[in-house]
């Protein structure tokens, strides 16, 4: 579990956001935040990933591609929320295509709130992420 | 009995620490890179995190996958790159599974089965179509295109490998790693020759980077349009496998070239042969890092990726035409022997 906390593979998703807070979590990754100095590191399939950094409502597309992507997800996984539009819905409230939030389909975590959050809050929520797994850990005992 | 045993240990005690230091020379390739790209970057310890990480993992058997292929592969890919630490010299006189008789027989004390360059260059080739069995068997669109191009980039690069080791095996008349490591090719040749081992040790340090499908030529991995490729169904243990395979890949490449090219040792420099042997090893580790350095890392900052079939047609036209120069200076040299020495002494270089 200690290897966990220091190398958390990330695999991001947009679940149909507007694309703002999937460039924020591209910035975090630029040389000014560098995530890759806490071993996090972005990868390009679910099988590899620890985290799941999900942006946006959920369309009603995009609803059993998230549900597959979480189970293709090998266990320990955490699930990260970045955006309001992901944890509530945000200014997508009412639209006829959206389904409803993240965790009215897959269990989250961590919710990183803003509009788009900046990248600051998103490695913050990342390493809210190490934390629940320590909880985990201490129910299991 | 205690022969074999000793061996074992031996075999066993290589692979352990080959295993390490290939970890500790990826940990660097990640830090160096992010340096180059003005980035703090993960600490040099980061790929020992990674594997134990990996291994606490779950390991998905995807539901189209054949298992047993699926796991063999990984399994397979693994133990041909640990294969290779028992057969090349790094920094002293003949491979772990003995010395070759023929060559040197006064370090003669046993010889199972030395090895030679064909079967090493065998052997760097399992990881690869381990890989690309693996793809296929995992039954999943992204996987098999990013096969595809491996294999593509396999036939690619193969050519002006195979051309640099017959070149060598030609001056020499042996494919003997013990040999090649005992007569540097530069020793032995003439004006002629000395030209084209330089132009293929040149094109040899180009191919490090597909033979390791690293960037520019990672296009069967592409992470961002393939989602990680021949890979992208490999979870927990079996990505681990793989990932251990790659950096060992990455050290035994890198030594096999040096002790083609570059076999030189610093033992000369003191008196008592165990310190001398401990100066070898320095200089030996510090001789891999150079290469590592201009031939992945810088290159990893510098460059983004190439299509597929453009890295097949740099390596099939251009770096094979290059090599072919090489082997058919190499060639000349052995017909039109010109002694290199009065040249170099009348540029003034003492020898
Ligand atoms: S939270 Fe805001 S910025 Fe982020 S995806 Fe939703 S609408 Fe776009």
């Amino acid at each position: 579990m200690q290897a966990l906390k220091r190398a958390i593979w990330v695999f991001h998703l947009n679940t149909g956001g507007c694309n703002g807070c999937d460039i924020e979590i591209l910035a975090a990754l630029t040389p000014r935040y560098d995530l890759e100095r806490f071993g996090i590191k972005l990868v390009g399939s679910p099988r590899h990933a620890d985290v799941l950094l999900i942006t946006g409502p959920v369309t009603r597309k995009m609803e059993e591609r998230l549900k597959r992507v979480y189970a293709q997800t090998p266990d320990p996984k955490m699930v990260v929320v970045v955006g309001n539009c992901g944890s509530s819905k945000g200014v997508f409230h009412h639209h006829y295509n959206v389904v409803g939030p993240v965790d009215k389909f897959v269990p989250v975590d961590v919710y990183v709130p803003g509009c788009p959050p900046r990248p600051e809050a998103i490695i913050y929520g990342v390493a809210k992420a190490w934390i629940k797994l320590e909880k985990l850990k201490e129910e299991k005992k | 009995m205690s022969m074999i045993l000793a061996i074992l240990c031996g075999a066993f005690g290589i692979i352990f620490w080959g295993v390490i230091f290939s970890l500790l020379y990826k940990g660097l390739d990640r830090k160096l890179v992010a340096r180059m790209q003005d980035r703090y970057g993960p600490p040099v310890i980061q790929p020992f995190r990674d594997i134990e990480k990996l291994m606490l993992k779950q390991t998905i058997i995807p539901k189209n996958a054949i298992p047993w292929i699926f796991n063999g592969a990984a399994i397979f890919a693994l133990a041909s790159a640990l294969a290779l630490f028992v057969f090349i010299p790094f920094f002293y006189l003949g491979s772990l599974s003995g010395a070759d008789c023929s060559v040197n027989p006064q370090l003669c004390t046993f010889s199972i089965f030395p090895g030679d360059l064909i079967l090493v260059w065998y052997l760097m080739l399992m990881p690869s179509l381990a890989m690309v069995i693996g793809g296929f068997a995992s039954g999943s669109p992204y996987a098999t295109i990013g096969a595809q191009r491996e294999m593509v980039l396999m036939a690619s690069y193969e050519m002006p490998l195979a051309i640099a080791s017959v070149a060598i095996a030609y001056v020499l008349k042996t494919f003997s790693l013990d040999a090649i490591f005992l007569t540097p090719v530069w020793g032995v040749s003439g004006v002629f020759g000395l030209i084209g081992f330089a132009i293929l040790f040149l094109v040899m340090i180009f191919v490090i980077a597909p033979e390791l499908s690293k960037v520019p030529y990672d296009a069967p991995e592409a992470e961002t349009e393939l989602a990680g490729g021949v890979l992208a169904e490999y979870s927990g243990r079996n990505l681990g496998f793989f990932y251990i395979a790659d950096a060992v890949k990455a050290f035994a490449l890198c030594s096999l070239i040096i002790a083609m090219f570059f076999p030189y040792g610093i033992n000369f420099l003191v008196e008592s042969p165990s310190l001398g042997l401990i100066l070898d090893m320095l200089f030996f580790f510090l001789k891999v890092f150079l290469l590592m350095l201009f031939s992945l890392f810088f290159v990893r900052a510098a460059f983004a990726r190439l299509r597929i079939e453009q890295a097949s047609r740099l390596f099939l036209v251009h770096v094979l035409s290059i090599s072919l120069l090489g082997l058919f200076l190499v060639v000349l040299d052995t017909i039109i022997h010109i002694d290199p020495m009065p040249i170099l002494a009348s540029l003034g270089v003492i020898l």
